[in-house]
């Protein structure tokens, strides 16, 4: 269903909080700030990859490249395959089986997660929410959060490890795991506004002024609630807070007419998920391009699947649950179903790249004005390791990264010192990162 | 931790004072049996699993580390450590052993305190029911809401249940719909429609009033928002000449609807026309039908012509407004009066919603929506839908703050705090008009009244969600939805079939809740409640009618929720069964006693046993347990699992696989065989005390909304001592929890 540019301008009205609002709506002139706005992006596979169709061959050029990634052929110049980085906190360092929770829990944190299936669940921060805690404050979402797959509803998903492990890869704090956005519909509406929205324009701006109203007045009683609560109990009140200030500092936030130009082309999705799960990914993705475009956020997380996702992808007729297919003890059937799920994600990828490509800014395109990090914290689904990541890195960052090139690292370099890197880009300068000893030398 | 139930099949339970002494008797009696049996294995020399019980040189040591003692305990009371091969104590010295350490817990016990709960959240389904009981309406939390995170199995552990951005962006619309939802604007209204709504016609002009000049006729689309009843009042006049007055007329969606004479020189007539509408438009149409001139007549009886001064749409009406209209809006204030209406709404209301009792100061600030609103404009009804939105939005809503009351180590519980967790333990819902009031009242502090009210609760169809909130946590159930048996494998099987055992399983709880059966009924019950389609999937006798019914299964092999579909498929892998799953589930959540997670490297077999195509799957599970590192946990599991054997991996009988008969023997620690799952379930019978321990610790788990501490052991024997006494009824087990100093106090902070 195409939506008519009234039908966008009501929807954005309806999340805009701002009396000014005409003079921000397609009134002004439309301009556009000199320099692109700088983005990144942490796309996420579970149950490792089948390595020997990933791994492109000698360092250098990358003329061509190898089974699993031909797909991407299109964005060649703009990526970047990188072997030998590692997340060693994700190894059991004591801690006994559990490699698939530790691998997604410390994928973007570089920290050793506590081993409970309780309640006292702690990793680190995640890279993007370091840069989104920094300078998310430039856009209405400081960050997104998104998945194909929720949580799971057991309390234990993998050998001791809670839940929350293997379905977030987005730590706002040690403690906070970031929820994330699974319906394709609901993001959109997030983003945009209600599409069904048909209120008239006076009195939407009563209620935006309503609403803000009523977030003041519970922040008020979050605050003194909170002078009443033991030490623990404040904490969680503490979430409540920086929440609800995150929602009334986006409703302040009045977007560019950027936004409702992009929205003017754009698709509303159907509420529900669909069954296909290439379908399912590209609508997320269309999503995050979209909020990329309209610059309503500036780093985004994907999770394509939850860590140990046991699917099975009849879609491309794989009957196998995934993670059965990913312990394949050398089995050539199973290796290949291996092989064919990583192709069916990498396609997905490449789709989601190339849409990036398509859209020009101000300086080359959306893709060459991003990082995007695609890959996952195990190596080998079968031995478990942490260190040989697949990893690639597409976008250009501004000019600033060149492409076209396999890089490979000492084994164990820290895939965190790549964060360090990506950090510096968009000029966020961290002391420490997890395990980051440094930047990662020779990407730039 | 079964160890509670261990400790009381010893009956070494009851408290003792502490006494020291020298040497003391763990010095004394039990060290050197742990030397003699188990140092060998576990000690400065070899620690196997990392293991080394000889770094406890006193009691302190030993209660320093309950988790590993707990299951030392566990494991020399099954009999099975030491492990097979190794040097077995006597009976004697094994209950010696087994005695002493728990004696070494006893004395911990009188160090029992209630701990604290920490700060809970509404979860989603605590969320839904408490909006649809508070506001009486039929609202759903909408699908999008993030997965609540599971602590220790279960989805409403305060200290799990975090909040992110995306999750309070969910609850403010969610606040918003419901407040829409309860409040809609009246249907009823007044639509005056304007001569300039009418298309122009030859014949007429619009410019004041629908003025027709000759014969014409004009018409209009006007909503009708509600089917139902609605009428047209118009006011009409004419100029008369020649024989006949003006005659008007009035069609409906093309019918004739009205024909009326207007008598008189420009007198206004007041006509009703009554139609009935669907929801949507109406078309409406004026006429004048009967133009004359006669421009030899008198000035006043010249020119005969119609003119329609207004038109009124007035309906649906007599519409029946919602219970939440009824009750937060009595009646629509008169001008001037919304301020005093609303403070006698609120002061009512806000109590409700945020469960205790709400101060002046508290009672303003949320007035202050429905007086600004008003006074900016907006109707009541929308200054009223501010105010509830704002008070669901709250942290007083969304959150449970408890308070306690008076200054010792150890504290009550404010009764509205008493009153919620009764609620929500049961109801997974806001406490009703009677608990508030008992908690004005202070009574709910007498365990008697806090007894009784569970009962009266039980019986209240509100109390259908324990099946959900509780009992599918508690099975584990949430794995099911994310099982995909392989079609290759089990044709037959079905995302309806997989329904239909989710349906089973909770009506089957519902079932022992309603009737206030034995809990013993989750294992050995040997009924189930099946509709056809999985009587026929299963091979059971059909049930007569088309639903799920109770089904008799007393010829049948199957027993309890255990073989019940949503169990054996939840405990399968896509293409086979997995007997270390079930029986590590039978352990887990029927015995109480779940294995530690397996050693590094213990996780699947060795290369050579793998490959081995000669091995049945259950050989290659012997050979893994031949190792030292696997026996101890796979000699529990793996008996149990095999005595499931004779149902697949979607909980269909079998007695073949492959071609060859499926071996169903097990054989637990300590010499204890069966064969099936009826010897199975026969050696379970047997286990009465270990379950009312397992399911004890569930349910107090789930009704504090906490993960349990050795600190709480004293309740859990409490409560599974006091339910086995009275023959373990459901309804036992909720009167005693809620009786315990662990649901009724906490632990100054």
């Amino acid at each position: 269903m195409n939506i008519s540019r009234r039908t966008v301008l009501q929807g954005l009205g309806a999340s805009l909080a701002l009396p000014t609002l005409d003079a921000n709506l397609g009134l002004n002139a439309l301009k556009q700030s000199a320099a692109a706005p700088q983005r990144m992006a942490f796309l996420f596979v579970p149950n490792g990859i089948n390595m020997d169709y990933w791994r492109p061959g000698a360092p250098g050029a990358l003329p061509e490249l190898p089974g699993t990634l031909k797909a991407l052929d299109g964005v060649r110049g703009q990526l970047n395959v990188i072997s030998g980085l590692a997340q060693d906190n994700a190894h059991a360092h004591g801690d006994g089986p559990g490699d698939h929770a530790r691998s997604s829990a410390a994928w973007l944190t570089g920290v050793h997660p506590r081993k409970t299936k309780g309640a006292d669940i702690k990793v680190g921060v995640s890279v993007d929410q370091v840069a989104a805690q920094r300078i998310g404050d430039r856009t209405k979402f400081r960050s997104l959060e998104l998945g194909c797959e929720r949580g799971a509803m057991s309390g234990d998903c993998d050998s001791g490890y809670s839940c929350a492990y293997s379905s977030t890869i987005s730590w706002r704090s040690e403690t906070t795991p970031n929820a994330k956005e699974v319906s394709p519909r609901a993001l959109f509406e997030r983003l945009f506004g209600d599409a069904d929205s048909a209120m008239a324009e006076q009195s939407r701006d009563l209620r935006r002024r309503r609403k803000a109203s009523i977030l003041d007045f519970v922040l008020e009683e979050a605050k003194t609630l909170q002078a009443t609560l033991g030490q623990s109990d404040q904490r969680k009140v503490g979430e409540y807070l920086e929440s609800v200030r995150d929602i009334e500092s986006r409703l302040e936030r009045a977007e560019s007419d950027l936004a409702a130009r992009v929205l003017s082309g754009a698709t509303i999705p159907a509420p529900g998920i669909p069954a296909d799960r290439g379908e399912h990914i590209r609508l997320i993705g269309d999503m995050m391009v979209l909020a990329f475009q309209a610059d309503l956020t500036r780093f985004a997380t994907f999770m394509f699947a939850n860590e140990g996702s046991n699917r099975p992808y009849r879609e491309i007729g794989v009957t196998d649950g995934h993670h059965d297919i990913s312990h394949h003890g050398r089995e050539p059937g199973k290796l290949e179903d291996k092989r064919k799920i990583d192709e069916f994600h990498v396609a997905q990828l490449s789709y989601i790249l190339n849409k990036m490509n398509s859209i020009k800014e101000s300086d080359g395109t959306l893709l060459d004005n991003s990082m995007i990090v695609f890959g996952g914290g195990i190596s080998d689904g079968n031995r478990h390791n942490h260190n040989d990541l697949p990893i690639v890195i597409a976008g250009k960052a501004g000019g600033r990264l060149p492409g076209g090139r396999h890089l490979v690292y000492p084994d164990m370099t820290p895939l965190n010192n790549l964060y360090i890197s990506m950090l510096d880009w968009v000029g966020v300068d961290v002391e420490d990162l997890g395990d980051a000893t440094g930047e990662l030398k020779g990407l730039f | 931790m079964g160890l509670a139930g261990a400790m009381l099949a010893a009956g070494v339970l009851a408290p003792r004072p502490a006494v020291s002494q020298a040497p003391e008797p763990f010095v004394r009696d039990v060290k050197p049996l742990i030397e003699k049996y188990c140092f060998r294995c576990h000690g400065d020399q070899l620690a196997i699993a990392d293991l080394n019980l000889a770094a406890a040189k006193s009691a302190d040591d030993v209660r320093a580390n309950p988790s590993v003692w707990k299951r030392a305990i566990d494991f020399v009371k099954t009999g099975h450590m030491p492990p097979p091969g190794s040097p077995q104590p006597s009976q004697s010295e094994r209950d010696r052993l087994a005695a002493g350490l728990e004696a070494v817990f006893n004395i911990s016990r009188t160090t029992a305190d209630p701990g604290r709960v920490a700060l809970r959240r509404l979860n989603r389904l605590e969320h839904r029911n408490t909006i649809r009981d508070l506001l009486q309406i039929d609202y759903q939390t909408p699908d999008d809401f993030p997965v609540d995170n599971v602590a220790e199995g279960f989805d409403n552990i305060g200290e799990a249940l975090t909040i992110s951005p995306l999750l309070m962006e969910k609850y403010l619309d969610a606040a918003e719909k419901a407040a829409e939802q309860a409040l809609p604007f009246a249907a009823y209204r007044e639509l005056a429609i304007g001569p300039s709504d009418f298309e122009a016609a030859q014949g007429m002009s619009s410019d004041n009033g629908l003025f027709f000049f000759t014969n014409a006729r004009s018409g209009m689309r006007a909503a009708t928002p509600k089917a139902g009843k609605y009428e047209l009042r118009i006011t009409v006049s004419a100029t008369q000449a020649g024989p006949a007055p003006a005659r008007f007329a009035v069609d409906i969606d093309g019918r004739r609807a009205l024909t009326y004479d207007v008598e008189g020189h420009n007198q206004g007539h007041k006509v009703v026309v009554p139609f009935e509408a669907q929801a949507g438009t109406v078309g409406l149409v004026m006429a004048f039908l009967n133009d004359y001139y006669d421009p030899n007549a008198a000035v006043d009886r010249r020119d005969r012509n119609l003119r329609v001064e207004s038109i009124v749409l007035a309906g649906p009406l007599g519409a029946e407004d919602p219970a939440s209209l009824k009750a937060l809006i009595p009646a629509q204030p008169e001008k001037g009066q919304e301020a005093a209406a609303a403070r006698t709404t609120l002061s009512a209301f806000l109590p409700r919603a945020w469960r205790r009792t709400v101060s002046d100061q508290e009672l303003a600030q949320v007035l202050r929506f429905v007086t600004e609103a008003v006074s900016e404009g907006e109707s009541y009804t929308q200054g009223m839908r501010y105010a509830v939105t704002a008070a669901l939005a709250s942290p007083h809503f969304i959150f449970r703050p408890e308070k306690t009351q008076g200054s010792g180590s150890v504290r009550d519980l404010d009764s509205h705090a008493l009153a919620s967790r009764l609620s929500y333990f049961i109801w997974s819902s806001t406490p009703d008009d009677r608990l508030l009031d008992l908690a004005k009242k202070g009574s709910l502090k007498d365990p008697k009244v806090l007894a009784a009210e569970a009962d009266r609760m039980l019986k209240d169809p509100r109390a259908a969600d324990l099946a959900t909130a509780f009992g599918k946590n508690w099975l584990q159930l949430g794995r099911l939805a994310d099982r995909e048996p392989d079609p290759e494998v089990y044709s037959a099987f079905s995302e309806e079939i997989k329904a239909d055992m989710l349906t089973e399983t909770l009506t089957y709880f519902r079932h022992v809740v309603s009737v206030d059966a034995s809990v013993m009924d989750f294992v050995t019950g040997q009924y189930s409640f099946l509709n056809k389609r999985l009587a026929r999937f299963y091979g059971a006798p059909l049930p007569k009618g088309d639903g799920f019914e109770m089904v008799n299964l007393s010829a049948t092999p199957r027993t309890g929720v255990i073989t019940q579909g949503s169990v054996l498929v939840a405990t399968s892998n896509p293409t086979r069964t997995s007997p270390v799953k079930r029986g590590k589930w039978i352990l887990e959540q029927v015995l109480g006693s779940p294995p530690p997670p397996p050693p590094p490297g213990a996780d699947s077999f060795p290369e050579d046993v793998k490959n081995d195509p000669g091995l049945t799957f259950r050989q290659k599970l012997e050979r893994h347990r031949e190792s030292p590192a696997c026996a101890g946990c796979h000699q529990r599991m793996d008996p149990l699992g095999f005595g499931l054997e004779n149902f697949d991996g979607v909980g269909r009988w079998r007695t073949e696989e492959n071609g060859k008969p499926v071996d169903v023997r097990g054989e637990m620690p300590g010499g204890i065989q069966f064969e099936g799952p009826m010897e199975l379930r026969q050696y379970l019978s047997t286990q009465k005390k270990e379950f009312s321990e397992t399911f004890s610790h569930k349910l107090l788990t789930f009704a504090l909304g906490r993960v349990l501490r050795p600190q709480d052991d004293p309740y859990v024997a409490q409560v599974a001592d006091q339910s086995l006494k009275e023959g373990m009824r459901f309804s036992s087990y909720v009167r005693a929890i809620v009786q315990t100093d662990a649901f009724r106090k906490a632990t100054a902070p």
